[in-house]
């Protein structure tokens, strides 16, 4: 029986992946094999058992690292990939506690949680754009956790919940601490994405407790928020090179829409009113503060932290005097509409967040903090 | 029929200038040319007045039935036991805050379309407007905790974004960004309180606060201590004073509406609407007095030496909200709201007359003079040149600021090193990125 939740998280990965396929690329890597990490992701979704989404993510996580640019990265996520299938390996021979830690270093690897962050650091430097593709498909690796491996192993993971949950916000903090002092825009990306990796570790640990809700809200926003600041990058990258921080750089005279998106996507990143991010936040922190009132503070530690890491990012990479006039063009129209539909998806899950949360809780009624 | 028109008013009241926002946003990405200056000032214009009139007309149907109302919608968030209402509070202090921000912002607009005719940016500055006065509608009507930290967060972020307004300068880039930062600091508190207040009272709303008697004393004070943290930050209270006047960076127009008028004094609402809860905390009442005296003698003597008149307003304003912080604190909650609501009116009259404060004093005065008040005249030539000298340096209020801070700082770029460290270490990749 396929629930709601898997129709709308099928369409968000869907918009999310095309983030990445339709903005401009320096270097673009075989459509195809990114069509086929989404395509597999969406499998995964909706596959019946535990085994067949663990291999299903597996397969995604190897088209992955096909595209990502990076040995390092590469090897980051081929070790997800085996953690993956150990997953599902675990599920089949009915270990579930062996299921949930290799799910749960598989998640950590692939959203660069400190001190896991060698490949996806990797990656961000050398193809940002792969990185989109990566949190694109995130949501289903977060729902197959659920769905799978948490009746697998509840004990586990209820007792494992509050450590876990503070080893999160603990990422998050030194990832928002990275965001600080980035040089450059692909080390902010970077660090933004690692800072959101531990905040989905805390969500993911959480949900072990029952909120699960928190960890979708988390994960879809993770994956259009995030994955539409990495896109910007990936935009502003491919017109101008490589976006140094230290000198003001001026390029919002000559991209000015490309800014403004850059700056809706950072800052719906970090919670803005009226985006998803907001109603994410809200979940997570009532959830963190049940586990553990550390963890919750830490996790908002690590948001302001990364707050200013972005505003000094924005102010560095767009305002200022301009250095040089680009030629290069704003936006493109097919960039805009598709910015457009994910900015409409993020406010409107903002400002009526009842939409998911209903599909959340027809699939799991006990998730409430 | 009553409820009805009140419902319609607050969401007009509310949804106006957001409406307006997203009008002009849609234009700037699906429209191949740029919006006009024109579709612009209309478009926001007329999303703050119809904010103007949906405020007006709260007040009026709270006049003519004049108790505490809320005006629920169905709930934000719904799970369980856990809800997060969409719930206004109607009274005398929400009526009359957001009456006066829908004004003043209204007036800002206006002042501000020709002000900033053909400046870069004109567009920036009304869509952020609009987005202020969406904000601060929420935090004036809001009956929620979660509500009012929304509204809250759009008011801190229109602030950072009117500071770097000038954006090709490098100062007003680096004011923004230190005074967000001081926002959000201090935001840890309101979302802490936030948190604590639904998990020790069983919910969001202020009301809720009512019952905060009930707790212990020590939680009592630590719930009361995370909004006035927030409301120290908001309002640039000591220790957190030294944002404001480098915030004077911005267009005049927005400097008088948010460092004179409304933003500034959102912090104080805060302490007002939860004053059920400050009012069982001595402890941090005293805190409270404290500082809001301190921060008031402190910002009235640094006024009197400052060489500019945006400066010279920035720590009169200062010194005023001071006052009213201390008065909050003390439980004088309505001689504070009258304080408030004149000293909104009088700094950002004085905000926008400010590029012609020397006209103004040549025409009042007929000559600038330097007045020294009994005391000083008392203190003798040493102190009082010391005075001046401690004055003159803010007490030194930035050097200790900056001190308190370098650590984070400098922990980043230290944990970046060796971050870069231990990931070559461990890379594959040969060649650099």
């Amino acid at each position: 029986m396929i629930s709601t939740l898997q129709l709308v998280l099928a369409v968000i990965i869907a918009v999310a992946s095309s983030l990445p396929m339709l903005f401009v690329d320096h270097a673009p890597p075989a459509r195809g094999v990114r069509l086929g990490a989404a395509v597999a992701a969406i499998v995964a979704l909706f596959a019946p058992v535990g085994e067949i989404a663990f291999a299903a993510l597996a397969v995604g996580l190897l088209f992955h690292a096909r595209t990502c640019g990076s040995r390092s990265g590469a090897a980051g996520l081929a070790l997800a990939a085996a953690m993956t299938l150990g997953a599902g390996l675990a599920l089949a021979l009915d270990l579930g506690a062996w299921a949930w830690v290799a799910s749960i270093a598989a998640l950590a690897l692939r959203t660069g949680g400190w001190p896991l962050h060698v490949g996806t650091a990797a990656i961000a430097e050398r193809r940002p754009g792969a990185l989109v593709d990566l949190a694109a498909t995130l949501p289903a690796a977060v729902f197959v956790h659920l769905h799978h491996v948490l009746p697998a192993a509840p004990e586990l993971a209820h007792a494992a919940a509050p450590v876990a949950v503070v080893a999160g916000a603990a990422a998050a903090v030194i990832g928002g601490l990275a965001s600080v002092s980035a040089p450059d825009l692909r080390r902010l990306w970077s660090a933004s994405y690692s800072m959101h990796g531990g905040m989905l570790l805390a969500a993911v640990g959480a949900a072990g407790r029952g909120h699960v809700a928190a960890a979708i809200f988390v994960a879809v926003s993770f994956a259009l928020a995030l994955g539409g600041f990495g896109a910007m990058v990936v935009a502003i990258e491919s017109r101008t090179g490589p976006v140094t921080l230290r000198a003001g750089g001026g390029r919002s005279t000559s991209f000015p829409r490309i800014t403004w998106t850059f700056a809706f996507f950072a800052a719906a990143g970090i919670a803005l009113p009226g985006t998803i991010g907001f109603a994410a936040d809200d979940l997570l922190l009532h959830a963190l503060w049940e586990e553990s009132p550390l963890a919750s503070t830490l996790m908002l530690v690590a948001s302001a932290l990364l707050a200013v890491g972005l505003l000094r990012g924005f102010s560095g990479a767009f305002l200022g005097s301009p250095l040089k006039v680009w030629t290069a063009g704003d936006l493109s129209m097919s960039e805009r509409w598709l910015s457009g539909a994910v900015i409409a998806v993020l406010v409107t899950s903002g400002i009526y967040p009842m939409w998911l949360l209903e599909s959340v809780l027809q699939v799991y009624p006990v998730g409430a903090p | 029929m009553f409820e009805t028109a009140l419902s319609v008013s607050v969401v007009l009241t509310v949804l106006g200038p957001l409406v307006a926002v997203l009008f002009v946003a849609s234009n700037l990405v699906f429209m191949p040319q740029l919006p006009s200056e024109r579709l612009v000032r209309g478009a926001i214009i007329g999303g703050l007045s119809v904010s103007l009139a949906g405020a007006l007309a709260t007040g009026g149907s709270w006049l003519l039935a004049p108790l505490p109302a809320e005006v629920e919608f169905s709930p934000w968030l719904k799970m369980g036991s856990y809800v997060v209402p969409i719930v206004f509070h109607i009274d005398a202090l929400s009526v009359v805050f957001s009456a006066l921000a829908a004004l003043l912002t209204l007036l800002s607009a206006r002042f501000s379309s020709t002000y900033l005719h053909r400046e870069p940016g004109y567009t920036r500055y009304f869509v952020v407007l609009a987005l202020f006065g969406t904000g601060v509608q929420l935090v004036a009507l809001a009956g929620a905790l979660d509500l009012f930290f929304a509204g809250w967060e759009l008011i801190g972020l229109a602030s950072a974004l009117f500071i770097g307004f000038f954006k090709d300068r490098r100062e007003p880039l680096l004011s923004a960004i230190r005074a967000f930062a001081t926002y959000r600091a201090c935001d840890i508190g309101f979302f802490l309180g936030l948190v604590a207040t639904h998990e020790l009272l069983g919910s969001t709303r202020l009301s809720a606060l009512e019952g905060a008697g009930a707790l212990s004393p020590l939680a009592r004070n630590v719930l009361a201590a995370c909004f006035l943290l927030a409301a120290l930050g908001k309002s640039a209270q000591l220790p957190f004073s030294s944002w404001l006047p480098r915030a004077m960076e911005g267009p005049t127009p927005s400097s008088a509406l948010f460092y004179g008028g409304i933003s500034v004094h959102t912090g104080l609402y805060l302490l007002l609407r939860t004053h059920a809860l400050l009012d069982v905390a001595p402890v941090v009442q005293g805190v409270g007095v404290g500082l809001g005296l301190l921060t008031a003698l402190f910002a009235a003597l640094v006024a009197r030496v400052q060489t500019d008149a945006k400066s010279t307003i920035a720590f009169s304003t200062l010194a005023q909200t001071g006052l009213i912080l201390a008065e909050i604190a003390a439980g004088f909650t309505t001689l504070a709201l009258v304080h408030l609501v004149g000293h909104a009116l009088l700094r950002m009259s004085q905000y926008l007359r400010a590029p012609s404060t020397l006209t103004d004093a040549h025409l009042l005065l007929g000559e600038t003079r330097n007045h020294a008040i009994w005391w000083e005249r008392a203190l003798g030539d040493a102190a009082r040149t010391r005075l001046f000298a401690a004055s003159l340096h803010r007490f030194r209020l930035d050097e200790w600021t900056e001190a308190a801070v370098a650590w984070v700082w400098w922990s980043a770029t230290r944990f970046s090193d060796l971050d870069a460290r231990w990931r070559s270490r461990v890379a594959l990749d040969r060649e650099p990125s």
